[in-house]
């Protein structure tokens, strides 16, 4: 699988490179800011772009953007935003655009090969990924109103669910079956009163929307 | 009302020229009662003369003692002197008079002499009068004219004459012998009288035209109450251009002429009664606003106040601070450079500019006008002006602590991007070495490193998100505070979601998170309604005994905004927004 690199730290690009390659995959080309990585992208047209969300000019948000520009010309190619920030605001912007094939995590997350190499073997699939951490937080934030309806199964289910796994994943990574997923889906969308989308990107969207929501 | 007697009682000024003017007006009757006895013409044209005379004498001489006021200092030095119609218009009733002494009846050569040398000087100043009403510079072109009229009237047709006019060469034997006469040549006399008539049928239309084109160009008030004058004097102008044409022996002759010219002459008097009369319902006008004002009235409302009583909507009340800044009454600053000419008016007391009145062209054409603001108003004026200099001062405060929080905000954004691109870096960098060193060789011990440092790495995340969240630079406040209420016991009721400035972001959200409670929610509530985000907080720690300039209090005030703390929790923050 071959992986581009986007971060304006020399000493980040090469270490994340150093990383990918353990993990298998191959790094075809590294970007130090957004028009060097849509120059790669386009030359080198990889499976997936790994894209630091602070990059020159204005170190806000131009990783978010590019990420979706990417997206939007190239829709075979996965595009994991690296952050320092735990905010679920930007995942969301990100996701709102193209939920399939986004992905948002801490950077301090990807040192764990795993972890990585999860990520992005899920995005090259077309599923989103949401870092764990700003979903575990907002879990405990609703804990206290209406997730109590849930079983503890379901809130395991709907954890995974807004961190963008898709019902495969979610049997897999709890060794549940397939089946038992689909039933456990259908009841924690009926009681949250989500609709049941038969688009697995915009049920990542509207359980993510309902998370952030105020009680 | 000490005020309003000062603006009507007379003052010893007033009164000395009253006196004179009955003394002059007395001596005009006299000279005129001299030339009725003398003269053979109609009754009525002798007392029509004799009135125009000397009422123009009075007139002239109430105008001068009028309009006797301090203004005309500043006047002082420039080009052309500013002459005051009231001496012109005296002199011109006291030049009428004395032409009427150019007459074989008069009996007495001196007196015979003085008429010769003036018989031709009113129309040139009267139109003088005219054109320098009520205290006008007069323009180059006018002076010209004036000049023309003046040499020909008073040099050619007056001193000139006289000195080559002999009566009894000229068949007038009854006259009284002319004292001022140099030498009998009737040739030369009859040259010059017509020369000189000539010139005067040039000027005195000319200087009609000038008139009219004068009154065209003034404002509207000054038009208002200067145009009987400029009309009766330019009657009398044309008369006077008839009778020259005549005199050539062109057109035919009027008995009637010389009452006509009486007849304008008093017209001009009357004219002149009239500018006193308006001025008087300016006074008027002034003493109802001086009783206004003895009720205090509250600050701005003055310019309302003086708009009303001068009829002009659009005027505007400004006053300049001692730093040399010119603010309105709540302390703005107003610019009054883009004012054209004639349309902003000083208002002075003891010599101290206090306030500036930005107007309609012509409304202060009435030099006495601010004056009598200034007498009428001046303890009002000092009042809303100090207020505006308070204003002026608070503002600047409150600009001044804006900036200082800025300065602390972007301090703090500052220390945020430092540990962001510094520190945290290192140790992301560290830990993707750490991931890679334990894919070659995976170790429990590695292991519990990279666990370690993952937490420092946190650690220092949330450490750089309390010293200054990007998000609520990149996304706005309701972002901010969302995010806020995914790590703290937050509910979130209502927020704005489009962007609001970063000053006033920085400042809700600081106060919103110094106001997340120890134990138990805080409610936030904020909305954006007429201009202002208006932000209600329930369950919120005590904001108070936070000393240092982050404290919301001070955030608050910075931003012009205001925070009540009512107790229990419950805080009310209202911020000035775009």
């Amino acid at each position: 699988m071959r992986v581009v690199i986007a971060d304006d730290e020399a000493l980040l690009r090469d270490g994340l490179a150093v990383l990918l390659d353990q993990a298998g995959f191959t790094v075809a080309g590294k970007a130090a800011d957004p028009a060097e990585l849509r120059r790669l992208v386009a030359i080198e047209r990889p499976d997936a772009a790994v894209v630091d969300i602070k990059m020159p000019p204005s170190y806000t948000d131009e990783g978010i953007v590019a990420a979706q520009e990417i997206l939007d010309a190239y829709p075979g190619t996965g595009v994991l935003v690296l952050s320092h920030y735990l905010e679920s605001g930007y995942a969301m912007r990100l996701l709102e655009g193209h939920p399939g094939g986004a992905g948002y995590l801490l950077k301090e997350r990807v040192s764990s090969i795993a972890v990585l190499a999860d990520a992005l073997h899920r995005l090259a699939e077309g599923e989103c990924v949401i870092d764990p951490t700003i979903v575990s937080r907002l879990i405990a934030r609703r804990e206290r109103d209406r997730l109590t309806g849930l079983s503890q199964r379901e809130r395991e289910v709907l954890t995974l669910m807004a961190e963008g796994r898709s019902n495969l994943g979610i049997s897999q990574k709890l060794s549940l079956s397939p089946k038992t997923v689909e039933a456990h889906v259908g009841s924690i969308l009926l009681k949250l009163g989500l609709d049941g989308s038969p688009d697995a990107h915009r049920r990542v969207l509207a359980v993510l929307a309902f998370l952030r929501t105020a009680p | 009302m000490s005020l309003t007697r000062a603006l009507r009682s007379p003052s010893r000024r007033d009164l000395a020229a009253q006196s004179v003017n009955l003394t002059v007006a007395a001596a005009g009757i006299g000279a005129g009662l001299a030339g009725l006895m003398v003269n053979g013409t109609g009754a009525l044209d002798a007392v029509a003369g004799l009135a125009a005379g000397w009422l123009l004498i009075a007139t002239g001489l109430r105008q001068w003692a009028r309009s006797a006021l301090p203004y005309d200092a500043a006047e002082k030095g420039r080009r052309r002197p500013v002459f005051h119609p009231g001496p012109l218009l005296a002199a011109t009733g006291l030049a009428w008079l004395v032409a009427g002494w150019n007459t074989p009846a008069i009996g007495f050569a001196p007196a015979f002499g003085a008429g010769l040398i003036l018989y031709a000087a009113a129309p040139p100043l009267l139109a003088h009068a005219a054109l320098a009403f009520p205290s006008r510079r007069l323009s180059r072109a006018e002076a010209c004219v004036l000049g023309l009229a003046y040499a020909s009237a008073i040099g050619i047709l007056g001193v000139g004459s006289a000195l080559l006019f002999d009566p009894v060469t000229l068949g007038c034997t009854s006259c009284p012998a002319n004292p001022l006469l140099a030498a009998d040549a009737p040739g030369a006399y009859s040259g010059l009288n017509t020369t000189g008539i000539w010139l005067a049928i040039v000027w005195a239309p000319a200087l009609i035209v000038l008139l009219i084109v004068q009154l065209a160009r003034c404002g509207p008030a000054l038009r208002a109450v200067k145009a009987p004058l400029t009309v009766s004097a330019a009657c009398y102008l044309a008369l006077v251009t008839w009778d020259a044409r005549l005199s050539l022996g062109a057109g035919f002759y009027s008995p009637y002429l010389h009452t006509a010219e009486a007849a304008a002459l008093a017209a001009t008097s009357a004219a002149v009664w009239w500018t006193w009369l308006a001025a008087r319902r300016m006074r008027g006008e002034m003493a109802r606003l001086v009783v206004e004002l003895a009720a205090a009235p509250a600050p701005g409302k003055l310019r309302d106040m003086l708009a009303a009583r001068l009829g002009d909507p659009t005027l505007g009340l400004a006053y300049p601070l001692p730093d040399g800044r010119v603010v309105d009454a709540g302390g703005r600053p107003v610019a009054l450079s883009g004012q054209p000419a004639g349309t902003a008016t000083p208002l002075s007391r003891d010599g101290r500019e206090i306030a500036l009145v930005a107007h309609r062209a012509g409304l202060f054409d009435d030099p006495a006008l601010a004056g009598q603001i200034v007498a009428g108003s001046s303890l009002a004026l000092e009042n809303e002006r100090l207020q505006a200099e308070l204003h002026a001062r608070l503002a600047e405060l409150r600009a001044s602590r804006a900036r200082v929080a800025e300065a602390a905000d972007a301090e703090r954004r500052r220390r945020e991007r430092d540990l962001h691109d510094g520190a945290q870096q290192h140790l992301t960098a560290l830990l993707f070495a750490l991931g890679a060193a334990r894919a070659r060789a995976d170790s429990a011990a590695l292991e519990k490193a990279e666990a370690e440092l993952r937490a420092a790495a946190g650690e220092l995340r949330d450490l750089a998100r309390g010293v200054f969240p990007a998000v609520l630079a990149d996304e706005g406040l309701a972002a901010a505070v969302q995010s806020l209420a995914e790590r703290a016991p937050v509910r979130i009721v209502a927020l704005p979601t489009r962007r609001l400035g970063p000053a006033v972001e920085t400042a809700a959200y600081f106060v919103i998170a110094r106001a997340v409670p120890e134990s138990g929610e805080l409610a936030v509530a904020a909305a954006v309604r007429d201009r202002r985000l208006e932000i209600t907080l329930e369950g919120a720690a005590d904001l108070d005994g936070d000393g240092d300039l982050s404290g919301a209090r001070d955030r608050v005030a910075a931003q012009d905004g205001d925070l009540e703390a009512h107790g229990n929790g419950l805080i009310r923050v209202s911020l000035p927004c775009e």
